[in-house]
């Protein structure tokens, strides 16, 4: 009896350590995203770095209304990276997305360097300062 | 006392199998490549410290991708699925630097882009400035229209306008190639005794004779591992992925954005009206929701002016460049 | 003279199918010309599926890639080339061999890329029309002969293992078995380990490449035809449940543990439930066979389930009721030329204690449930060999037999569920050849997208075809009047004749299956973890499939020699029945020569 009970334990712990570490998830950012499925299905289906980078700016719109784009985008009327993503909200207060974030390469760059960084402690003046210098050599800036 | 010993073999064997692969693999750490789509790079910020060799286990969890880092001369290396490529980098500057996917896994290849920091006794400097592109002190509007009013027949040819060149002692700097369209020069040239189609030869000329055969291989090669997908391998704007960037559909969304197919080269209304200064903000900067990727972090400057030179060889007839 | 005139007919038969097996047949005149050919290649099938070229033609392939990185490799021709979206490839090589030749893609692409596959003709393809041809002349001597002659066999004598005292003290200690099932119970273990913690890359991943192509290989090319239920014998599968049952990893022990010991239930002692469970994991296959963590999580659910039922039930219950891999197992054993059998029935009925069933101190009754007494079939015995330990009267013989010895028909009659796991079989190994070794790109697709609408399409298909229209079509090959469907008890009398057919089947398919994938096991065992290493130096080694060029005639092969065995077993089976068996023979017929179009 006690060969078969240590068995029987033997087998429990081995499926339990397999499912314990086999589960464990990656370590997930620690900024505040928006959730994915509140999102359009365009979102859901892009580029993972696409996903986050609109759940980053829908959930951080003081941030991201500080962070200039150099995409050129202040000749369609965007005064922040935030707008590349959030063009503004319906009447009963839900965002309207902008698709313009999802075909463009340096909107989605500028908000994963404002993450990272923001990740590193950096204010928002930090990170405007940076970007500015990073990206001036691509564009000119769509915020004074 | 025969059979303690027989379960603890038994115990030891049947941990082993379990625990070796769990804790081989927990603590080999691998820089994985996947789909744009089903997660890019994992991890996608690396840190390393200056002049320490940063060794990196890359593996592919789907299909072949590559890796490289941007403006660095480092070769590019394959990742391949399920197998594990060794590289050691050296940094010789601390800073932020972009690696990339070099092999191309779909219409989204282009973003798989990830981040090494590298810091200089712990601490990461703050970014040189850097002076704004040229078409940005030329005060050019990328996004404006550039096409021109009656372009010529046929591909204006280099060959033919070689002896005109000569003939009126012309020839173009490379300050005035760089800052000018093709159309420009040609309007430039309107005083001289030359009928329209001769004149475009002369720019074709011009405009070869600012390139050097080490460019326009150089340019080839880059245009095909990096344009040819989208813009398509004769530069028609038919590559194979022409016909994956569409507008989104769902409500929630405000504008068109991304409409756009990717430019034709051959075209020459659109391309004679392009400065090199014009192009080189293109690729530097990437289309503006386009689907068009930045690829100022990626390309050195001379591999950008290279790749702009071989994009005239469309719209172009150079002498020695079959097309 | 009557002998002259047969030798005559055999005489000319015989050369005929020499002729048509291997006569160099005049091929059409070089062209000479040039073809230049658009192949695109996207996850996961070429397109045109098919090219066509005539003999002499340089060809030139342009690859255009339209998706990721792909490659075509050219069987029978050895040539290969890679292309990458916007980087088209070209591969130029004269087209001097006459047939069809499977392009298969040499970069790994995704999830279904080893079944990414597409076809060039070149002239016509011969080998598919000798196969045909000789399909038809073995027809054609089947139909002149008298069926008599035809199934009086020679009778080979069985040929008694355990006889000799080494051998027999070899089965009877059991300890090779015990040490083998533990050694792949780690294996298994490691297996499903792998499959979650490795590479999600199927073919560098242990648990693709070792179970989908190693065992496999090994499983239905040798252990099945040659040694029946040998597999069973050492599986590792119900190995932690009987232990945890018994109470003892080796000797029965003094005093068995009382788990519920339930007897399983009366309406469940068939094979159903396998053949459902083996349709369930056929219509995953798609998934099953290419995703490492779906192949371990199937790996420890049968786990699981195996040692949860050895708790519940008695005995073996889940070999012997539900695993997917023992129902067939079982039915191709039938064919295997190895028995264990009773030597004499008498000592048997007078035997009181019955230790082979009941267990003794020397050994564990029959975990399948069988008392080897009325062993008759190699179907339900999983060759344990327990009853060799237990039996008092050395009563017991493992023995080798002919080809085929449990499709006499003189058995008793198999039940309906086992002729529907002989149409499940035929039905899957087709359907398999068509999704997985086929052109078409779109059933691959229907096929691995679980939950579609054109999975659901395909699932209706697949069992449509194997539970209605395979055996409809086979009972009105049964008819003995118009209109008047035979009985049940005739449909599975004649379904063993489908055995050994379903057996070539499947060998033929597994062939073009584990020849071509076979080098992954070597580079997968110089890197079990994907980890980078180089064990044994043949990490690097690359993708490259094993006698590309003999596989279509090994497949011929087996398709008619399958085709034979089973038109043997038919006339038996028709002779017991006074039928006549030739509207059988054409399904049989109709069946292999599917099956050789499609591999072809």
């Amino acid at each position: 009896m006690s060969g078969a009970k240590s068995l029987l334990l033997l087998f429990t712990l081995l499926i339990g350590f397999g499912a314990f570490t086999g589960c464990s998830t990656q370590d997930a950012s620690h900024l505040p995203l928006m959730p994915l499925d509140q999102m359009p299905a365009e979102i859901q289906s892009a580029p993972s770095v696409v996903q986050t980078a609109y759940r980053f700016a829908a959930a951080n719109p003081e941030l991201m209304q500080q962070i200039p784009c150099y995409c050129g985008c202040g000749s369609i009327g965007h005064t922040s990276n935030y707008a590349c993503y959030i063009a503004g909200k319906d009447a009963n207060g839900a965002l309207i997305f902008d698709a313009h974030a999802l075909g463009c390469s340096i909107c989605v760059d500028i908000t994963l360097d404002a993450m990272r960084l923001q990740e590193q402690g950096k204010s928002p003046q930090e990170i405007k300062a940076y970007i500015d210098r990073i990206y001036s050599k691509f564009g000119p800036s769509n915020m004074p | 006392m025969r059979k303690t010993w027989i379960h603890f073999l038994i115990a030891v064997w049947l941990a082993g199998v379990v625990g070796v692969p769990i804790l081989l693999r927990k603590n080999t750490p691998m820089l994985h490549a996947r789909l744009p789509e089903n997660g890019g790079w994992s991890p996608a910020v690396i840190q390393a410290e200056v002049n320490r060799p940063l060794r990196l286990r890359l593996t592919s969890d789907d299909v072949m991708h590559g890796f490289a880092i941007g403006q660095q001369s480092m070769p590019e290396v394959d990742v391949l699925p399920g197998q594990v490529t060794e590289v050691v980098l050296n940094f010789e500057k601390p800073g932020t630097y972009t690696f990339y996917c070099t092999r191309w896994c779909g219409p989204n290849h282009w973003r798989m882009r990830g981040t090494i920091e590298v810091r200089a006794g712990g601490s990461l400097p703050d970014p040189e400035p850097a002076p704004p592109p040229l078409y940005v002190s030329l005060g050019l509007d990328l996004d404006a229209p550039h096409a021109i009013p009656f372009p010529p027949a046929t591909r204006p040819s280099a060959a033919k306008g070689a002896p005109l060149a000569k003939t009126f002692h012309l020839s173009l700097s490379p300050e005035e190639y760089r800052a000018h369209s093709p159309y420009q020069i040609f309007e430039q040239l309107a005083s001289l005794p030359l009928s329209p189609a001769e004149r475009w030869d002369v720019v074709a000329y011009l405009w070869q004779s600012n390139t050097s055969p080490q460019t326009l291989s150089e340019g080839a090669r880059l245009y095909a591992r990096n344009c040819a997908a989208c813009h398509g391998e004769s530069g028609a704007g038919d590559g194979v992925f022409a016909q994956a960037f569409t507008s989104p559909v769902s409500p929630s969304f405000s504008s068109e954005g991304m409409q756009q197919v990717p430019t034709a080269f051959t075209d020459l209304s659109s391309m004679l009206g392009a400065s090199p200064a014009l192009l080189q903000g293109k690729i530097l900067r990437g289309g503006m929701g386009t689907g068009m990727p930045a690829w100022g972090p990626l390309l050195t400057p001379e591999q950008t002016w290279a790749l702009v030179d071989y994009l005239y060889t469309f719209p172009f007839e150079f002498q020695g460049v079959p097309k | 003279m009557k002998w002259l005139k047969q030798w005559w007919f055999w005489g000319l038969l015989a050369l005929s199918a020499l002729a048509v097996a291997f006569a160099p047949l005049p091929s059409p005149a070089p062209s000479g010309q040039v073809k230049t050919l658009r192949l695109e290649a996207g996850q996961f099938a070429y397109r045109p599926a098919e090219l066509r070229v005539n003999v002499g033609d340089t060809v030139v392939l342009q690859l255009v890639s339209t998706d990721v990185v792909h490659g075509v490799y050219v069987d029978g021709y050895g040539v290969s080339a890679t292309a990458e979206p916007g980087q088209t490839a070209t591969l130029t090589f004269t087209a001097d061999r006459v047939g069809t030749f499977r392009l298969r893609c040499n970069v790994t692409c995704g999830a279904l890329h080893p079944f990414m596959i597409g076809k060039i003709t070149v002239g016509r393809n011969d080998a598919l029309y000798r196969a045909l041809g000789l399909l038809v002349l073995v027809g054609l001597a089947l139909v002149s002969t008298r069926s008599t002659n035809f199934r009086s066999v020679p009778a080979v004598r069985n040929f008694d293992l355990t006889r000799f005292p080494f051998l027999k003290t070899l089965l009877k200690s059991r300890y090779p078995q015990w040490v083998l099932s533990l050694i792949l119970l780690g294996g298994y273990l490691f297996a499903i380990v792998s499959g979650f913690v490795s590479t999600p890359v199927g073919n560098h991943n242990v648990a693709i490449v070792f179970v989908w192509i190693l065992w496999w290989a090994l499983l239905i090319l040798l252990a099945v035809p040659f040694l029946g239920r040998c597999w069973c014998s050492v599986c590792p599968i119900p190995l932690p449940g009987e232990w945890i049952q018994r109470g003892s990893f080796l000797e029965p022990p003094s005093q068995q543990p009382r788990w519920l010991n339930r007897p399983w239930p009366k309406a469940l002692r068939n094979i159903w439930l396998q053949n459902a469970s083996f349709t369930l994991l056929a219509l995953f296959s798609g998934v099953l066979l290419t995703t490492p963590h779906v192949t371990a999580l199937v790996l420890a659910i049968l786990l699981f389930l195996a040692t949860g039922l050895s708790l519940i039930f008695e005995r073996r219950a889940f070999c012997r009721y539900l695993c997917p891999v023992g129902g067939f197992i079982g039915l191709y054993a039938q064919g295997a030329p190895i028995e264990l059998r009773v030597r004499e029935k008498q000592i048997c009925t007078t035997c009181r204690e019955k230790p082979c069933y009941n267990g003794s101190v020397n050994g564990y009754g029959c975990p399948w449930n069988v008392f080897p007494g009325g062993l008759s079939k190699n179907t339900y015995c999983g060759l344990c060999l327990e009853c060799l330990r237990t039996c008092p009267h050395e009563n017991i013989a493992l023995r080798l037999r002919p080809f085929g010895a449990d499709l006499s028909g003189t058995l008793p009659r198999p039940r309906l569920d086992e002729a529907f796991k002989a149409f499940l079989m035929i039905g899957a190994a087709l359907f398999y050849a068509a999704t997985w070794l086929g052109p078409w790109g779109g059933l691959k697709e229907a096929a691995y997208a679980i939950g579609s609408t054109a999975w659901a399409i395909y699932l209706l298909a697949f069992l449509g075809f194997t539970f209605l229209l395979l055996p409809l079509l086979f009972s009105l090959t049964l008819m003995r009047r118009p209109f008047h469907l035979p009985q049940a008890k005739t449909l599975a009398h004649f379904s063993l004749a489908l055995i050994p057919l379903g057996l070539a089947f499947w060998i033929a398919f597994s062939l073009s299956f584990v020849l071509t994938n076979f080098s992954y096991v070597l580079t997968t065992l110089s890197d079990p973890f994907a980890l980078g290493w180089n064990l044994f130096g043949s990490a690097h080694s690359g993708w490259s499939p094993f006698f590309p060029s003999l596989l279509p005639a090994l497949q011929i092969a087996v398709l008619l020699g399958g085709f034979l065995w089973s038109a043997r077993t038919l006339y038996t089976l028709a002779d017991q029945e006074t039928s006549r068996p030739y509207p059988a023979l054409a399904y049989n017929a109709a069946l292999t020569s599917l099956m050789l179009w499609l591999l072809l």
